[in-house]
């Protein structure tokens, strides 16, 4: 087990050196002088001596694999640099965010979960009949509509004709229902499907036909034994899902004006504000690798023949 | 006595062989319903798009007004015989800009997908056909890049090239190159042992020949059937991004920029979230539905 786990940490640690590595080229790349943008709120005349002084101290008349190393060694550190805006730490201002957005992310993984499970249950049991017409047909419509506009009905109906819920802003726990419902509703598609098509795939094997022949009810060997058996595809795709939710489900928390990270990082981006469009990037790297890391443990407890074959394949 | 014991059992058979193809026959039956269903959904799918892409292609042609026009005095009509489906906060003629909205979402949906298809493509052959170490690095950037999520890695793409529809095209393009790569690369790899492309290489042909006249002929059909069930999607991205504001700008006619615009005046003038919600739904689940039976009949049952 511990093998298994080192060498997928192996892994893990060179997808964080590669996503560094495109971050850092990304950020270089970028249009405009980072010198110029940084000394534009500074009331000094942009003389060659303050533009060389700060390319001194921003060590840009490095050479770029030097760059690269400095920057790193910063991020190591938790040095993100500064925000633009605010001219707070960088480090600090996520912080702050990240607290709405595992809420956010947890109200929504619930809701998800309860949607999809017993629809994708139903739909696999009744196959091609008429309960799985009706959710294949609904599951259409639901994946056609982009997330936002499922948002926008949710606030059409229930924000502004009903006045159910307030649609804006993040103000005690009756906020929370429209964002994490918008999410739930519109994840539940994909998630729906996946968990039909598993048990579909795993019902045809030949323990549950005797099962049946046994004498038990499909659908408890369903609930029983089936499910557990694709579990671990579906665990692997939550877990996926979470991972997105967690980096900030950046369009919905526009869109409900929700003090996210999301909301903070496209915020950053009609700023220009680099340093946070990097520290966003990496963040979202440990989020992807952590969540895997968690899991291909969890599938691995669940299933036995995983540990005779350290890759899964 | 005999003989009639012998024409009883063969009764016995026939009826049983009656009864058996009857059964076969319901069967039978089923399947051509449920075939004929699927084809009814692929048809319906067809006629929609074909509606769609010419009500937006013929814009300039059937739009009522200039989608750009702005005139204050007229902001928020309801519908009118000059603006059928009402006016926006600008005086501007809603169904001109859905028509011409319609018009930048599908084609721009297009070109991106086009540019991810051959980016895709190209990488996957060229996994497919190079040593392993090449094989196995572009491998492992495609697993992770199908991992992320796309949207997200779009989002901080685009935050660093800056907003405008072409870079939303290139980060699209950049976060979903990589489904092709693969699909292309197994491709590939399965074709590259079969007789003909020995016999090609017995005869001489040169590796880049073979790439261009056997084996990217071979694997289109395939590409293109994916990408026809991705095109939907494109479309959905495309929106999303644009808004939230990075990708097609303010006055450029757009479903997302139109939501977008929308949504301040949600409580006050409905109709205008409410028609490019409509389109953008209409478009999306007719791509969808063909793109799904086609995936029916590459893939089988798997909706």
């Amino acid at each position: 087990m511990i093998k298994f786990f080192i060498k997928k940490l192996r892994y893990m640690i060179l997808i964080l050196i590669g996503v560094s590595i495109l971050t850092f080229s990304l950020g270089r790349l970028a249009p405009g002088d980072p010198v110029q943008s940084i000394l534009a709120d500074i009331d000094k005349p942009l003389t060659e001596e303050v533009i060389d002084d700060a390319r001194e101290k921003m060590s840009l008349n490095k050479s770029i694999p030097q760059q690269y190393f400095i920057w790193l060694s910063g991020i190591l550190k938790g040095d993100f640099g500064t925000c633009i805006k605010s001219g707070q730490k960088v480090t600090y201002e996520i912080s702050r965010r990240i607290g709405p957005t595992i809420e956010l992310t947890l109200a929504s993984t619930i809701i998800m979960l309860l949607i999809s499970f017993p629809l994708g249950i139903l739909s696999a049991v009744f196959k091609d009949r008429i309960p799985d017409r009706i959710i294949k047909f609904l599951n259409t419509v639901n994946i056609s509509f982009p997330t936002f506009c499922v948002g926008i009905i949710l606030i059409l109906v229930l924000g502004v004709r009903m006045k159910l819920f307030p649609v804006m802003g993040r103000e005690g726990l009756k906020s929370l229902v429209l964002p994490s419902l918008t999410l739930g509703i519109s994840m539940s598609g994909g998630l729906i499907r996946l968990i039909r098509n598993e048990l579909l795939k795993n019902m045809e094997k030949d323990y549950v036909q005797t099962a049946v022949v046994l004498g038990a009810k499909k659908t408890s060997v369903v609930i029983n034994n089936v499910i557990l058996n694709s579990m671990t595809a579906i665990v692997t795709n939550v877990g996926l899902y979470i991972g997105a939710l967690l980096g900030g489900s950046t369009i919905i928390e526009n869109l409900f004006g929700w003090p996210g990270l999301g909301n903070f990082m496209i915020q950053s981006i009609y700023n220009r504000d680099y340093a946070v469009i990097q520290a966003y990037a990496i963040f979202m790297a440990v989020i992807y690798v952590v969540i895997n890391m968690l899991v291909d443990m969890i599938c691995y407890n669940l299933n036995p023949k995983m540990k005779g074959d350290p890759y899964g394949k | 006595m005999e003989n009639s014991e012998c024409l009883s059992n063969k009764k016995e058979d026939n009826l049983n062989n009656i009864k058996v193809n009857s059964h076969k026959l319901a069967k039978i039956n089923k399947l051509r319903n449920q075939y004929r269903f699927k084809n009814m959904l692929f048809i319906i799918g067809v006629v929609l798009v074909t509606l769609i892409v010419i009500i937006c292609v013929g814009a300039p042609l059937i739009s009522p007004n200039d989608p750009l026009k702005v005139d204050l005095g007229k902001a928020f009509l309801n519908s009118t015989n000059k603006y059928p489906l009402g006016t926006d906060q600008m005086g501007r003629c809603i169904l001109s800009r859905i028509l011409y909205g319609g018009r930048t979402s599908i084609f721009i949906a297009l070109l991106s997908l086009s540019l991810t298809v051959t980016i895709g493509t190209f990488i996957g052959i060229l996994s497919a056909v190079s040593p392993k170490i090449v094989d196995s690095f572009f491998m492992g950037i495609c697993e992770i890049t199908l991992a992320f999520p796309g949207i997200l890695l779009a989002i901080v793409i685009v935050g660093f090239l800056g907003p405008s529809i072409v870079n939303v095209m290139v980060a699209i393009s950049f976060v979903s190159w990589a489904k092709y790569a693969r699909v292309s690369r197994n491709l590939v790899l399965s074709i590259r042992e079969s007789g003909f492309i020995k016999a090609a290489k017995v005869c001489g042909t040169s590796n880049l020949n073979i790439i261009r006249y056997h084996i990217i002929p071979n694997i289109f059909s395939t590409i293109l059937t994916i990408m026809v069930t991705d095109i939907g999607s494109t479309i959905l991205r495309l929106a999303t991004l644009s808004f939230i504001g990075l990708g097609a700008q303010h006055p450029t006619p757009e479903w997302g920029v139109m939501i977008n615009e929308a949504r301040e005046y949600i409580d006050y003038a409905p109709n205008m979230i409410v028609y490019p919600i409509i389109m953008i739904f209409l478009t999306v689940a007719s791509f969808n539905l063909i793109g799904d039976s086609l995936r029916d009949r590459y893939d089988g049952d798997t909706y």
